[in-house]
């Protein structure tokens, strides 16, 4: 792998966690009832 | 329906289990060509080779972990720590990944992963390799704590065990390997987890046991209905969590005492929280306080008598009865 490689991977990560970051904040706070979903399957 | 030791009980559950589901792997220190060290993986690798059975380096971390992303890409792997006092060195990857995955992931990644292996006293083993740790693993949500005291139900127990989508801490006992029973054949057999087993009927007092405390608490009821003509009920959770109280009020509303014998130290332990929801949910069925026996509070000594000091016996646990009973 390259230089460039490196920077797309980069670029890419940056990416993901900025669309997440956004999603985070713009999603309402979760019900309450969601504090106990989800320990067990 | 045949008679078998709990070492080729759980080895008949394995081998059915990997016949059953091709998702299903063993890994562990030595659980292949030396066919374990406690012999519980007997025969499983020559059977069905180095994919379904795997030998791993001596790094508990490192294959815990490699256990629970097999479990989250959808394979169903049992992993054996030689003994429980080894998976210490694996806490992160149990604790804060396989019991938290399936919640830190919104539900989207379970984690159907069993790690077993010999739990407690063996003897003397001393300090660092007699720990019963079922409290510890007990405390954090998202883990199943599995203690069977049987043959039959170390097989029915283990195979739910593996087929169960959460991560499950099967507990074994090195003492206890050898104890036989009468087992069912067949891969439907199974038992529910979170479901105790009432190993005697008394009406009197009830004792709830695990492990290697059940055999020893059936002797007690034993010499004290000779003795006093004193009926004791025997419980045996077989499952810690999801924790089976019901058959235990139902128990008490029944006798009215309580005796908790277990193998681990007292403080903080699982019968610590028995207590505490007998409290709960029947104090005014109770008609003396609750009794204890537990694993001295000290590191376990080497010293041969030093150790059966320690530990529960009879004697203690027909005292503790006694007492109980005004007797």
């Amino acid at each position: 792998m390259g230089d460039k490689d490196f920077e797309e991977i980069e670029k890419q990560a940056v990416e993901a966690v900025d669309k997440a970051l956004k999603f985070a904040d713009e999603s309402p706070l979760p019900n309450e009832k969601e504090l106990l979903t989800d320990v067990y399957a | 329906m045949a008679v078998l030791t709990i070492r080729d009980a759980l080895n008949q559950a394995l081998r059915e289990e990997i016949i059953r589901d091709e998702n299903v792997f063993i890994m562990g220190e030595e659980v292949a060509e030396y066919d374990g060290a406690y012999k519980v993986t007997r025969g499983l690798w020559k059977e069905f080779g180095d994919k379904r059975v795997v030998d791993t380096p001596i790094t508990e971390l490192g294959f815990a972990a490699i256990g629970v992303g097999a479990a989250m890409a959808g394979l169903r792997p049992v992993v054996e720590f030689m003994t429980w006092n080894f998976s210490i060195l694996a806490a992160d990857q149990i604790i804060n990944n396989a019991a938290k995955m399936l919640y830190m992931s919104g539900g989207q990644f379970k984690v159907p992963v069993v790690f077993r292996g010999p739990n407690g006293s063996a003897y003397q083993v001393s300090s660092q390799h007699s720990q019963a740790l079922e409290a510890f693993y007990a405390n954090f949500p998202g883990l199943k704590v599995v203690m069977p005291s049987t043959a039959a139900d170390a097989k029915g127990l283990l195979k739910s065990s593996i087929r169960d989508d959460n991560p499950v801490i099967f507990l074994e006992q090195e003492r206890m390997y050898g104890l036989k029973g009468e087992v069912p054949e067949g891969e439907d057999f199974t038992i529910p987890l979170g479901v105790a087993d009432v190993k005697r009927e008394g009406t009197d007092c009830t004792i709830v046991a695990r492990s290697m405390t059940v055999p020893l608490a059936l002797q007690a009821a034993d010499q004290i209905q000779k003795e006093f003509d004193v009926s004791v009920e025997v419980i045996d959770p077989r499952t810690i969590k999801p924790l089976d109280i019901d058959t235990i009020v139902n128990s008490i509303k029944k006798t009215n005492r309580l005796v908790i014998a277990e193998e681990s130290h007292a403080f903080a332990s699982v019968g610590a929280e028995i207590a505490y929801q007998v409290m709960d949910k029947a104090f005014d069925y109770l008609d003396a306080p609750i009794k204890r026996i537990s694993t001295a509070e000290a590191p376990m000594p080497y010293a041969k008598n030093l150790e059966q000091l320690a530990l529960p016996d009879v004697p203690k646990i027909v005292a503790a009865v006694k007492e109980v009973c005004y007797l």
